[in-house]
Order: structure tokens, then sequence, then C-alpha cells
């Protein structure tokens, strides 16, 4: 692992002098795009060493008590009052002095797979995976607002602009693709509440920032060549770019030119690479439906899946899929049970397709939330009829799928209300020292100066969690 | 040691004395400002000489006339000018024609805004939008063009309310800057803190070029204060108040005779529901039939009714139970509000829109509630709508909102009686609680004999003529954005350190000296032979001499988005002059603003020619095109923007729709002034780059022209359209270059 840390240190260093942007931009000139695989081929099986990440972030805070957390005591105990000791000074996001009643589940669990992973009714698809999941129910994390956790969870950091996860990998792993983005941020769902500097580069180089792919099936706002002015004329337009910052830079001797003559070449590719990349409609029909992209309801976070598959099989190497929204403060029932049905199926053939098409040995990908909800009721209007959970912050799960991950363990025990972690309980910093671990990278070694100070995604005292990585 | 012995050093005194007489005579004549950067230079001569460093030559004519026009207004010089300097050269008259421009306050007052975290917006994910921010945005543009001493500059931000003048409150729209956190679940005191360390955040960056954000959780060894010391700071800014709102002082009576007014009708209304209040228990009386067997011998309810199911519970399991007294349909035909009367209760179920999953379950409806949000109140709400007299008040009422709420207004903050005392969050957790401080100064600030007490104070201690750091910052600031590094650099080798330094403290003195003028200091650093230098780098120098080098020679920099896009608009004749005004709202590409709470409601016309400065600054929607040439994200203080390259950025440059527009004007433009292609050519090189082309460019342009010209014909065919198109295709070339794109 730090042997990776050295070479990209190494890279970084002589990267930025002027001869290697030359020499980098003269290799990239005259290079033809490279042709994309199409479907008929033989998909690409990638080295183990080249590792992707999918991130699959459900916006606003899932209901572990109604999808993975079977506690019955929940149910049996509904509307008494959960113990004073445990929710002692403790401050809720809308809870407010009225009392704390247990809130039960209406949902049926059973046993999956050879390690017997509890999974409520709620994801019949994902359930059938079992064997291919790690899961982990006993993470904790600092913040219980919205925002600040969702920052906390995907940079690290709760306040200011800290490089987010995807960037910390992409920085540490290098680039990978020519023709398109290395981090692509996808979202589906409601529109809401997150914005951009969860996929911020922070002060790691700009190359390192989230590429945001619309609701739509547009790579960047600026994708589109103006009507009349692509293909061909685009090229010569590029080329004549090309041409008079070449005259520029015998008179200027100013490297930063080559680099500027380098991105419009690169964007000109990734013009090229787009369309292909988003046209889904040479997929085989059991994909297209597996990913549901014929149902309304999976519509949306199917293509996400579908995309972040097609991303990472050209190399992508961080995808991040938003899906919201997860916040619910009333009707948590007929709401879970919602926004269950849109992602259950589409995940399911994720991991499916992934293990078929062999990218699941170099493909990493975890699901989880900011933070989890409560096992007591709220109802803000009236505390006598609970309807919805609030934020919690102290046990909320995890699962991880894919390449080095321990398929089929289940880490941790909480207690019988799911309020903390009894066993096995881990800061989410451990758990983002984990995901950098199977994606090859050191979160110790792996640091970047700031204002002449070192920063890191997760501190030194953050520990691998062993039992998720195989 | 002896080195002041030898010639070099001799030489050296000599200059140095030349300098303090210079400066004594101008001091002391109020000779012409003209003269005083000669100060400048020969100070600058002294450090090269000492380091044995020969400066690069004088940039070209074009070039630095280009460079001073985009350094002081954003803006291109026009065709006469890069003519008119070809046949006689006042470089002295053409800053000074450009520091009277009121384009230089807008260019100079978005610098200073990335400064101030200036946003349209709260920020966060709520992020409402503030539409009165930019009465401080405008402000700050005129206090650049009005030359405002940077003194009162500085205390009016801090402290313009507690002036008893009404409008120099708007400058302490300064503070309002923070971001404000208004998302669900919010603790108001919590985000209201936040918002304060922002604002000592912001300070200590903005007037003083210290990053505090460390002191905010603990005592870093790196960072010149403690945490405590931080919180003194915070507890200067603790009695603020902050309004939704000031109203300007001319519209103060305007303000008085619609709340009158809207008082009138208050009263109106609150006597017409008494009246109605009697008929409404009446209806509900004869509707409610007689109560029922108890709930207790059916089947319990489920807490996840959807709509279907209620319906079907309502006719099957409870068949008779209930009925509809009656159905109240809103506009768009939907069902919005059916009235049920169930075992002697009155339900109300309000299905909104379509979202079953929203409406509250049958059991909610089992009790008559009384208070807001119960179903009795919404029932009444209901009843209260039929009334024609009740709706004519309430319509009037929208009216007059609507009216007080366009009385033109500022974001200010005014002082309130809370206690300036504040509490030490342990390691920045809000929740852990730590000493009470009062409001006092760090110690390593503490050099002035002035140890302010509160807000006024501390505005006036920072404003001092006397506080030399807050200059030196400021002088440092102005002179990296126009030379491209700053003076003070701690990062170099002492040597030059210190000689760097030197040059700053003798710039700070005069800037001083001079009643802290920014436009003197500008104009003093803009005159100096080192403003004057090629950029050009020498590829013969090695790298350390270069580092070393940077007082002998100009530096280039790619534009920032909101020059890119000006420029292009300036070329395409559309850019519009005006100053000041309300930020505009462009259109955004399609689904853009999917991800926000609020729809973007883009204008349209020709307000969407004005200059970048005045468009919206929505935090969580910035600007694709700006944000692809590194527009700050709004969250925290940027002294320079960096540069990046980016495939994203050639895109937005290649392929903005809003700048394809403007350089197809351009094109239209060049076809029209000029018949032969060279000239035409001359004139795009000499409008965009103020020189020339040479030969080889020359050719190039040619041969991109008629590669366009033979793939446009195919639609076009020939004469003036096919001529625009392919000059829109080099137009857009020419946007793209490197030098097209940088300032050099």
């Amino acid at each position: 692992m730090n042997v990776q840390h050295l070479r990209r240190r190494f890279f970084l260093g002589t990267a930025s002098g002027l001869g290697a942007v030359v020499a980098a931009w003269l290799a990239l000139k005259g290079q033809a795009s490279r042709k994309l695989p199409d479907e008929q081929q033989p998909r690409r099986v990638a080295k183990p060493t080249e590792r992707s990440c999918i991130f699959v972030f459900l916006v606003g805070g899932p209901s572990q008590f109604d999808l993975y957390e079977n506690k019955p005591a929940l149910s049996h105990r509904h509307g008494e009052e959960l113990p004073v000791s445990l929710i002692h000074n403790e401050r809720f996001s809308f809870i407010g002095k009225e009392p704390k009643k247990i809130l039960g589940t209406k949902r049926e669990f059973r046993r999956y797979g050879q390690s017997g992973l509890e999974v409520s009714e709620l994801l019949p698809h994902l359930s059938g995976r079992a064997n291919q999941l790690a899961y982990i129910r006993s993470l904790y994390t600092d913040e219980f607002e919205h925002h600040a956790a969702q920052l906390l969870m995907q940079t690290g950091a709760s306040r200011g602009r800290s490089p987010s996860i995807g960037s910390w990998v992409l920085y540490g792993l290098g680039q990978e693709t020519r023709d398109i983005p290395d981090y692509v941020v996808l979202w589906s769902g409601e529109s809401l509440s997150f914005s951009s500097d969860l996929w911020d580069q922070g002060f790691l180089p700009s190359r390192c920032k989230g590429v945001l792919l619309g609701s739509g099936t547009k790579l960047s706002p600026f994708i589109d060549s103006p009507i009349g002015f692509s293909g061909e004329v685009q090229d010569a337009t590029v080329r004549s770019v090309a041409a008079l910052n070449d005259i520029r830079y015998r008179d200027t001797g100013d490297g930063r030119i080559a680099e500027r003559t380098a991105a419009y070449e690169a964007a000109a590719r990734l013009q090229l690479a787009a369309p292909e990349l988003v046209n889904t409609f040479r997929e085989p029909k059991h994909i297209i439906d597996g990913y549901g992209l014929n149902d309304p309801v999976t519509r949306g976070f199917g293509r996400s899946c579908l995309l972040a598959r097609r991303l990472v099989e050209r190399g992508c190497r961080f995808v991040t899929l938003f899906h919201s929204n997860w916040d619910h403060h009333r009707n948590v029932h007929t709401e879970v049970e919602r926004r269950a049905k849109e992602i259950d199926r589409p995940l399911a053939t994720l991991l499916a397709d992934l293990e078929a098409t062999g990218l699941a040995a170099s493909t990493v990908v975890v699901c989880t939330g900011e933070f989890g909800r409560t096992p007591v009721g709220q109802n803000v209007l009236d505390p006598a009829h609970l309807q919805g959970r609030d934020h919690h912050r102290h046990a909320f799960p995890a699962w991880l799928a894919g390449a080095g991950v321990a398929a089929g363990n289940v880490v941790g025990i909480t207690d019988e209300f799911g309020w903390r972690p009894v066993e096995g309980g881990h800061h989410i910093r451990d758990f983002h020292a984990t995901l950098l671990a199977l994606l090859g990278l050191d979160h110790r070694a792996l640091e970047a100066e700031s204002s002449g100070r070192p920063f890191q995604l997760a501190s030194d005292e953050a520990q691998v969690i062993p039992e998720l990585m195989a | 040691m002896l080195s002041w012995m030898d010639g070099t050093s001799c030489r050296r005194l000599a200059a140095t004395l030349v300098v303090v007489s210079v400066c004594a005579c101008l001091a002391s004549a109020q000779s012409p400002a003209s003269r005083e950067y000669r100060s400048v230079d020969s100070m600058i001569s002294e450090v090269l000489a000492e380091q044995e460093m020969t400066p690069a030559g004088k940039a070209s004519r074009g070039e630095l006339l280009r460079r001073v026009h985009l350094d002081l207004t954003g803006l291109l010089p026009s065709v006469e000018d890069c003519e008119a300097a070809e046949s006689g050269w006042n470089f002295e008259r053409t800053v000074d024609r450009l520091l009277s421009s009121p384009h230089f306050g807008e260019r100079w007052g978005q610098h200073w805004l990335d400064l101030v975290v200036y946003a349209d917006s709260d920020g966060f994910a709520y992020d409402a939008t503030r539409p009165a921010a930019w009465r401080y945005r405008d402000w700050v543009i005129a206090a650049f063009n009005a030359d405002m001493e940077f003194g009162d500059f500085t205390f009016l931000q801090l402290a313009g309310d507690l002036t008893g003048v009404h409008q120099e409150a708007i400058p302490t729209g300064f503070l309002r800057n923070a971001r404000d956190n208004k998302d669900g679940g919010v603790d108001p005191e919590e985000a209201r803190h936040r918002r304060q360390v922002e604002r000592v955040t912001t300070i200590g960056f903005a007037w003083l070029g210290q990053k505090l954000a460390c002191a905010e959780c603990h005592d870093h060894p790196e960072e010149s204060i403690s945490q405590a010391e931080f919180t003194q700071l915070l507890a200067y800014l603790e009695p603020i108040d902050e309004a939704e709102r000031a109203v300007d002082s001319d519209q103060q009576a305007t303000l008085l005779q619609q709340q009158r007014e809207r008082h009138r009708l208050v009263r109106k209304m609150a006597d017409r529901e008494a009246t109605l209040k009697e008929g409404f228990a009446a209806w509900v009386h004869k509707r409610t039939p007689e109560p029922r067997s108890p709930m207790a011998t059916q089947e319990p309810l489920r807490q996840d009714y959807g709509t279907e199911d209620w319906w079907r519970a309502g006719t099957a399991v409870f068949g008779g139970l209930f009925t509809i007294v009656g159905i109240v349909l809103r506009s768009r035909g939907m069902l919005a509000c059916a009235m049920v009367v169930w075992t002697g209760a009155i339900g109300v179920w309000p299905t909104f829109g379509t979202d079953a999953a929203a409406a509250s379950r049958p059991d909610d409806m089992l009790g008559e509630k009384e208070g807001p949000g119960s179903d009795r109140e919404k029932l009444w709400k209901e009843y209260l709508g039929c009334d024609p007299q009740h709706r004519f008040c309430r319509a009037e009422m929208a009216r007059i909102d609507a009216r007080i709420s366009t009385i033109p207004s500022f974001l200010a903050v005014s002082e309130s009686d809370r206690h300036p005392i504040v509490t030490v969050r342990v390691n920045g957790n809000y929740e852990v609680l730590g000493e009470r401080v009062r409001p006092a100064l760090p110690e390593v600030w503490e050099d002035l004999a002035i140890s302010p007490t509160d807000r006024k104070g501390f505005a006036e201690w920072l404003a001092s003529r006397d506080n030399i750091a807050v200059s030196r910052h400021f002088v440092n600031w102005v002179w990296t954005r126009l030379l491209g590094e700053p003076l003070s650099n701690d990062e170099s080798d002492p040597d030059a350190r210190r000689l760097r330094r030197r040059v700053l403290h003798r710039l700070v003195d005069e800037f001083v000296r001079h009643g802290r003028s920014p436009k003197w200091l500008i104009r003093t650093i803009v005159l100096s032979d080192a403003y004057q230098r090629s950029s050009v780098e020498r590829s013969s120098e090695s790298d350390a001499a270069k580092r070393r080098s940077f007082l002998g020679r100009q530096n280039r920099w790619r534009l920032d988005g909101e020059a890119v896009r000006d420029v292009t608009l300036q070329l395409s004749g559309t850019l519009l002059p005006e100053v000041g005004g309300e930020s505009v709202r462009p259109p955004l590409p399609p689904g853009f603003d999917d991800v926000t709470y609020e729809t973007w409601k883009p204008q349209t016309g020709a307000l969407l020619n004005r200059r970048s400065v005045y468009l919206f600054k929505k935090r969580s929607l910035a600007n694709p095109f700006l944000t692809a040439f590194d527009l700050p994200a709004g969250t925290e203080a940027v002294a320079v923007r960096p540069e990046t390259n980016s495939a994203t950025q050639a895109l937005a440059g290649l392929n903005s729709p809003e700048l394809f527009d403007a350089t197809r004007l351009w094109a239209s433009r060049i076809v029209e002034s000029r018949r032969e292609p060279s000239a035409r050519i001359e004139t795009a090189f000499l409008q965009l780059l103020a020189r020339r082309p040479t030969s080889a460019e020359a050719r190039v342009v040619r041969e991109s022209l008629e590669r366009f010209g033979a793939l446009f014909s195919v639609h076009a065919g020939a004469g003036q359209g096919a001529d625009v198109a392919a000059w829109t295709g080099v137009c857009r070339v020419l946007l793209n270059t490197d030098e097209g794109l940088t300032r050099n």
C-alpha cells in the first residue's frame, strides 16, 4: 500500500515539470479516440489491482429498522418509553420534550445466505444477493444534521471544503481513463437537499473533482457543440486552437499553454465518448429489464446503476450514486417501502451484473446513508400517533460487496433497541479507512498538503475494519 | 559584514538616500502622485541588483494596453485605443482614464466579493435566496469607484450601523454574507454560532490574511491565536441582531403607511372571523350524527393505510360509521379535501396533489382536537375560505404584503442588548461548553494602545491608520492582483523574503502617507516598471532563478470566468454598460436546477447581457460556466482564485450557448466592417489581443477560415451567411486560444 502511495507522489512530482507536461501532451496528440467495448464483444476483465468503487449513498438517512435491523424488542414494546438511561442528554433534530416512545416495524424479517443475514421483506431482490454482501451494523457518526453528516460521510470532515472520498481515491490512484471522467456523480429520486461540496476536490488538484451527470443524459452541461459546430467542425476548431497555441508556446515557453491544448483535446475526446457511454439501447433485454428501466418506479435509480456499471467498465475509478429521499420523519412505513421498491431490484441486478461480467473482481460497491434513524418514533403534530423516525447517529449500518470484500461477514452487535453498538462499534473514519484499503490505498499514507499542513481523509487513529476485508 | 564598504553597498546607500529624499519632497510639497511609483522602482532595482538579476524587458504597447485594461476594468481596449497607442503612447493618461471608469469598481469590487464570500443566497441544503443582498455588492463597487479611504471602507463594513446614519448600515451587509443554515431540525442558536464563526474567520482572512479556521476548535501550534482568543473575537459580534431586512430611509414613510393599512385589515378579518365562528359551530353541529358504538369492537386500524385502503376501510370495514358531508374541490380539479364525520368526530382528509402517502391516516381523525394543525382547525380554514368577505380581505392582504416586500431594502446588522459573553466550544463541538469569555483582542494583535470592548471599538481598531498589519495585508493583496505573486511570501528563501518585505514595507508606508487611497496604490503599482515588464518567461533561466526574479518580470494568468464572459459580450457589442442593480438570473442548462429546493426562474432579454459581477450568485447552483473557470464555491474566503485547466473548462469555453451567441455576433460585426480577409483577421486580432497577427498566425487563421468555409458551404452555400458562419468558427478558435484566455 505504501508503494502505491510513493508511486503516486513520484508521479505528481515529475508531472508538475514543464517537460512532463509537454511529453504528456505529445503522447496524447495524434492518439485516436480509444474505441470503447461494444456490447457484443467480450467484456474486459480488469486486473485486481485496478480497482473502482461504486458508492451508493441513500440521502436522508434510511430507516435501518425497516430494512435490515430486526429488533423484536421494538415491536414487543411498541408505544412504551425508551429507557431514560439511553437518551439522557440526547439531542434530536425534531423530537422535542415529548416522551420518547418506541416505534415498532411492520416488516417481516428472514435470514438469507450462508451468513444468515437478516433482511426485511422490503428488499426481496437484494436479499437474494446476501452471500455477496459484507454487512456492518455498528457504524456511528458525529453529526445528526443532514448537511454536516453528509459532508462527514463523503469528505471525512463536517465543515469546510474538504476533498470528497472520490477525489482522494483519484488523487491516490492516479488518472485512468482519458475519454470519460474518472469520478462521476449520478443522482436519482426526488430533487433534493445536497450540494456540490459532497463531490468537491477541496485543496486537491481540480482534475480530482467529481463530474455531476445530471438527471438527464448529459455528462456535462456543455457536452454538446453548438448546432452546426459538431463533428468535423469541432475537430477543425480544436486543431486550429492547438496550432495557434503552438506558435504562442514557441514565443513564450510557458508550459501551461501545452496543458491547455491537452485539455481541449481531452474535451474533444470526451464529446466523442459521451454519447456512446449514455446510450444504453444496445444492452441486452435481460439487462434492461433487470435494472428496471421499463418500470417507472425503478427507472431512475436503475439507470444510475446501469451507467455506473458502464462507467467502471470503461475504467472510471469512482462513481457515487445519490438516491433520495430517505428522510422519513412522517409515514416511515409507507415511505421506506416506496423507496425500497425503487432501489431493490436495480441494486440486486447491479451486483449480479458485476459478478457476471467479472467486474466484481475489480469493483467495490458500498451502500449506506449519512446516518440511521431512531428506534423511537415521532409525530410533529401529535406525539400520541407516531408516524416517523428522527435522525440517529449512534448506530447505523452499511454494506459492501465486490473486490476484496469479506462476502458473507456480518460485523458488530447493537443493543436490543439498536441505539448504540455493544460490540464492534466503528466510527465512520474506520469505514473510510476500510474503503481506501479495499481500493489499495493506505489511509495513513494518503495525505496532501494545504496551507502548509498535511490533511488526510481518515486520521491516523482510524483503523481498517478487518472483518470486512477478505 | 564589511560589505557596506564595497561599491555595491555604496550605490545602494546612495539609491536609498535618493528614495528617502524624493519621498520627503513628495510628502511636503504635495506634488502630483505621478512621480511616486519611482520610489517603488528604485527599491526594486536595488533588490534586483543585490540578487544580480537582470529584469525582463518592457512589455509591448499592445500587451501592456490589454493588460492594464483587463486589470483595471476587466474589459478589452478598443481598436481605436490600440491604434492610438501605436501612434502616440501616454500610459499615464490611459491609466487615469481607466481608474475613473465606472468599470474599475466592478472589477475590483468582484475581487473584494471573493474575499468576503458574497452570495445572493443562504447556502447549505435549503439555500434560500437573499433578494436584498446585492445592495452590499453595489456599495462595494461604488466604494472602489469613489476611492473610499481604506479605513472608512473597513469601519463601515464592520460597524456602519453604529454611525447614526441609517444608510451607512448598508455596508454591514458584509456581516450578512455568512452562510445561514435553515435546514429542518437545525438548532437556530447553533446555526447563529456557525455564522459568527464564519464572520470572524472571514474578517481574519480578508483584513489580516490569517487563516483562523483551526483556532475555532483548538489551540493550534502553527496558529498565532488560541481558541479562547478566537472566542473573544466572537464576543465582539455577539450582540449583533440580524433583522430580516432594513428599509431605506426614504422609504420609511411608505412602509409605515402600508403597515397601517395591513393592521386595519387584520382587525377587519378578526371581526369577520368572530362573526363566522358562531355560524361554523352551528354548521358542524348540524352535520354531526349521534355517536355510535365504540371503536373497540372494530378491527384495529393499521398505521400504514394508503389512499386505497382508506376508502376500502370506510366502506367495507366500518361501513355506515361515517358519512361524507362535503367535498371541497380546489384548483386544477383535483380532490383537495374531503370532510368526513366519523363516529361523531370531524375529520379532514387533505390530499393535496397526488401524494397519497402524505395524507393523514384515518385514526388521526378520531379525536376532535383544537388548536393549530388539528382537523377541526383545518375544517375551519376551509369554512373561512368559502366566505366571500373574508376571501376579499385575504386577497387584499396578499397585495399589501407583496407591496411591502418590494419596498427597497437591504441586509444589515444592528446592535441588540445581548450580553457580549461567549462560551468556548471545546474542540469546536457546540455541545461541549468551556470557559466564558468577554470581547478582547488576541495577544498578538495588541500592538496598538487600543483595547476595544465592543464591536464599534473593534471596527475602529481594525480601521485605524496605525494598524499597519491591516494596511500591509491590503497592499500585498493589491500587489498580488496586479503582479500575480505576493510581496510577502513565506515559502521563499530568507534572503528573497527579506528583500520583498522591504519593498512591501516601503509601499505600505507610502500608502498610509497618501491617506490610504486604493486608487493611489493601484496607480502607483501600475505605473511602476515592475508592472510594465514583459511576462514572457526566458527558458534559459533555471527554476531557482525564475522563482527569485519575480520582481524582475510580470506574470501571466488565465482570465477568470467573469472576464472571459464579459470580454466575449464586449466583442459582440451587446454588453450592457450600466453599473449596479439587482442580480440577474441567466438561463441554466436543462435539468441543472433539479438538485435544489427552489426552482431557478431565469430572466430573458437584454438584461442577460449585464456584466458577470451582476449574475445571481446562488451557492448551491453555481453558474456552470463560471464554475468551470474556477469560481469559488462561496463557502470560504478566497484571496486569489486557483487557476486550473480541465476538459470541462474547455467544453464550457467551446460550447457555452451564451458565449456562442455572442461569438456569432462578433463574427458578423467583423464581416460587416471589413471586406478583405486579411483586414478582417487584423481587426479580430486587434479587438481580442490588442496586437496584429504574425504572418504564421495569419496563415493558420486563413487556413482554418478556408476549412470552415468548405465545411459550412455544404449547408449554407456561398454569400454573407457562409462568411459569418466561417468567421464564427474562427472567432470561436481565437477566443479559445491560450492568449485569448490569458492576461499576459
